[in-house]
């Protein structure tokens, strides 16, 4: 294989400008929709004993928690999204989103468990934020990024994007494969047991019994049939191992990406575990709906004038 | 042998300079483990033929809601798994002889004074007391889920004025 047949398995992909518009104005509001209130976080004042991530080197982000403060955050989380959809200045806009995802994150995170639920939202903003000071130290570049909302910039953070969902979601796979030693579609089997641990854990939040829907009679029917949840599980641990292909161009995008959301789907049914902001972030950046329907439209004119 | 060893280098180097964010995030994530904005991804990592989860009892054993200490299930589950390695750590490293079932008993007393602490004086009163509860889950021999109930911790309530 030469450098051009490398060139076309991985091939650069170029967006346009209203594309990368519409793909920041929906991760700009699936932003400011998970951005968690205050009454989820710790009291301010209070302890936090397990301190995570920037906490765990001294970092002290508790001010944020005082209610007079958080406001203050909730701002510049609103500002800061306007600013980003817009594209000026991009780099400043993504870097104060990471922060305000960073100071929640890190709190939320420092209760004593660790919420899998805004890793991946500001893992982006840091990707993204990264990225985009790369770009603006480039020779040229610099003028171009505080004067106007240049499409080469966001074409590139797309891209960063993508390989950052991706590499996620393949060391997601990974790391099953080295926790179970290999096992783990084998040990998919003792998932009911996951499943009963989860309900029970549910009642035990507010002593109501909770409605896992399907997924119980799922789960009863594997219980006999150890088989059946292997073969269910075994394709996520694939498709999470095979994400890659996210980066191999649009259409490849565009159908992994679907294949990742089903995967969730699945996994809300049989586990009763809902991750919809990871679904949106494949459906904005990956899956790029606007993009299809626009070749779609394009392709129905193609079609009708070569017919007249 | 010399050729296809500087084959698959040139490849590997054209890898990471197309996809240098990927890699990077598999790298950092996998060495960065759960610290936040990094994982590694763990949840669910292995499956294992029995499971547990902990809940909080008043003295009687009626279990009570977690939300009524501001946690929830798997948090009070996490925060004793790490008090329960902490102490069997500290046990270690003092040199004494000390049975892990103390070092979890310790666990479990730690864990319900901080979580006492949460209570009004109107709540303490009512459970008197608090026990931390450990249910194990697993398959039984006619494939049904089986549950055993053990205490790791008790404490008396005391009402204080907070």
């Amino acid at each position: 294989m030469n450098t051009r047949t490398f060139q076309h398995i991985v091939p650069f992909v170029n967006y346009a400008w209203w594309e990368t518009l519409l793909m920041r104005l929906g991760y700009a509001v699936l932003l400011f929709l998970w951005f968690p209130p205050l009454d989820i976080l710790p009291p301010f004042g209070s302890e936090l004993p397990f301190p995570n991530g920037l906490g765990r080197l001294g970092v002290d982000f508790s001010w944020a928690l005082h209610p007079q403060v958080f406001p203050w955050l909730q701002g510049l989380l609103v500002g800061a999204c306007v600013v980003y959809v817009v594209g000026w200045a991009y780099p400043i806009a993504v870097t104060a989103l990471f922060f305000c995802y960073l100071v929640v994150g890190t709190l939320h995170n420092s209760l004593g468990s660790i919420s899998h639920y805004y890793q991946m939202l500001t893992l982006i903003l840091l990707g993204q934020a990264l990225a985009s000071w790369i770009w603006t130290f480039l020779p040229g570049n610099a003028r171009e990024v505080f004067t106007r909302s240049p499409a080469a910039l966001h074409s590139f953070t797309t891209r960063v994007t993508l390989q950052l969902l991706a590499g996620n979601y393949v060391l997601c796979a990974l790391t099953k494969l080295l926790k179970s030693k290999g096992l783990w579609i084998w040990n998919s089997q003792y998932m009911p047991v996951e499943f009963a641990k989860i309900e029970a854990q549910k009642f035990h939040n507010n002593l109501v019994p909770v409605d896992m829907g399907l997924g119980s009679a799922f789960n009863d029917f594997c219980l006999q049939h150890p088989w059946l949840c292997m073969v269910i599980y075994a394709p996520g641990l694939i498709v999470e191992l095979f994400a890659f292909l996210l980066l191999f161009g649009r259409g490849w995008a565009f159908w992994t990406g679907l294949v990742v959301i089903g995967m969730h789907a699945v996994i809300k049914v049989t586990m009763n575990l809902d991750f919809p902001q990871h679904k949106w972030m494949v459906f904005i950046f990956a899956v790029n709906a606007p993009y299809w329907i626009w070749w779609f439209v394009h392709q129905c004119r193609a079609r009708r004038r070569a017919l007249r | 042998m010399k050729e296809w060893a500087e084959k698959l280098g040139r490849w590997g180097l054209r890898f990471v300079r197309t996809w240098p964010w990927f890699l990077g995030t598999i790298v950092i994530g996998h060495l960065a483990k759960e610290n936040f904005p990094f994982s590694n991804w763990p949840m669910y990592g292995n499956f294992h033929p029995n499971a547990y989860y902990v809940y909080i009892a008043d003295a009687s054993g009626q279990a009570i809601g977690a939300t009524t200490f501001q946690e929830n299930t798997p948090r009070i589950g996490r925060q004793y798994a790490f008090e329960k390695k902490t102490a069997i750590r500290e046990a270690k490293a003092s040199g004494r002889d000390v049975p892990v079932e103390q070092s979890e008993w310790d666990a479990g007393v730690k864990m319900l004074k901080r979580l006492a602490n949460r209570l009004t004086p109107e709540q303490q009163r009512q459970f008197q007391g608090l026990q931390l509860v450990e249910m194990r889950l697993e398959i039984g021999p006619e494939r049904k889920i089986l549950s055993h109930r053990k205490i790791h911790g008790k404490i008396q309530l005391e009402p204080t004025a907070n």
